[in-house]
């Protein structure tokens, strides 16, 4: 009897713990691909400052005032409330290929929600320049677009 | 004077107790049986939702999509050329290159590029890369019996992806907003 009933709390300890197991690493899961998606749009809303800030501010970035190639800056993101924190944003812009022919512009926007808890990175292009690089006559009907936009995952 | 084995009465309780403790076993196996069950199809589900932003992401990063249900055919520059900090086989030159107006370059060079298609293969999402030289398929999700993308009015791209669990489809949507030119 002592034996039978060991057997049986040893299979049901067995069961119910692959059974936690599992549901643990489903709601980890989502918990992560939520995190993942809130880190993503804090960096998406970095990526849209600057997006606003070369259409409406000639003097964005204010990279040859300062002699530098790369400038940055971060931002809080706090809740409705003013002071629960969500998280950050993190810009670097980087000037190194504004020369011609290249002409673009390199935003790195890292998106980081409060306590680290998951962060995004996401790279994009801007064309800057303004005619066409092989007809210096001819207005670039893209200058200024985002041209190219890479989602660089958790990094 | 010692005595030996049990009553009737103590292997009756005995019996009772283990029919006792076998039916509750019986039950929880079953419980098990059914949660484990549930959770296949939740891990499918959840496999199905996960694909679908994936699929949803590279196709904000894409230059040129064509839809052609049941596939979506993308092309995209290679992120293997495209490092966050510029290094040594990027599309962009190693180190900065000092300025030459009288050079020619093209922000999407046809080089750099890389044509992506999903398509299903026996249940199976499919994701196949294709540059100049080779093409790479690997299988991205399991169970999948159905891939649409359509354009809406509004410039958006709807994307579809269909799961089977058990015997019912489940359709995941998404739309996706086209921030490239």
């Amino acid at each position: 009897m002592l034996i039978a009933t060991l057997l049986i709390s040893t299979i049901l300890l067995i069961l119910g713990l692959a059974y936690l197991g599992r549901r643990a690493n489903q709601v980890k899961f989502a918990l992560a691909e939520q995190e993942s998606t809130r880190a993503l749009e804090l960096a998406l809303a970095g990526l849209e400052t600057v997006r606003v800030k070369l259409d409406k501010d000639p003097q964005f970035p204010p990279l040859e005032p300062l002699g530098r190639k790369i400038y940055s800056y971060s931002e809080f993101i706090y809740d409705l409330d003013e002071v629960s924190l969500i998280g950050r944003y993190e810009v670097t812009l980087d000037g190194q290929y504004l020369v011609p022919p290249y002409r673009i512009l390199r935003v790195k926007v890292v998106g980081e929600l409060a306590d680290e808890v998951a962060r995004r990175v996401i790279l994009a292009e801007f064309d800057m320049s303004p005619t066409l690089r092989h007809d210096a006559a001819t207005e670039n009907p893209r200058y200024f677009d985002m041209v190219n936009f890479q989602d660089m995952g958790s990094l | 004077m010692k005595r030996l084995g049990f009553t009737i009465f103590e292997t009756l309780l005995t019996l009772l107790l283990l029919q006792v403790v076998l039916a509750v076993l019986g039950g929880l196996l079953w419980e098990y049986s059914r949660i484990s069950q549930d959770s296949e199809q939740s891990d499918l589900a959840l496999g199905a939702q996960s694909t679908l932003l994936q699929i949803c992401a590279e196709v904000r990063e894409s230059i040129q999509i064509d839809p052609a249900p049941p596939e979506l055919k993308l092309v995209r520059l290679d992120p293997a050329k495209n490092s966050l900090s510029v290094k040594a086989g990027d599309r962009l030159p190693y180190p900065a290159p000092d300025p030459d107006p009288l050079a020619s370059w093209n922000v999407q060079q046809a080089i750099d590029l890389i044509n992506v298609r999903y398509y299903i293969d026996q249940d199976q999402l499919m994701r196949q890369v294709s540059d100049a030289t080779t093409t790479v398929q690997i299988p991205v999700s399991q169970g999948i019996t159905g891939l649409s993308a359509s354009w809406l009015a509004n410039g958006n791209l709807q994307v579809d992806l269909s799961v089977r669990i058990e015997t019912q489809i489940f359709t995941f949507r998404s739309e996706v907003f086209r921030g490239l030119p």
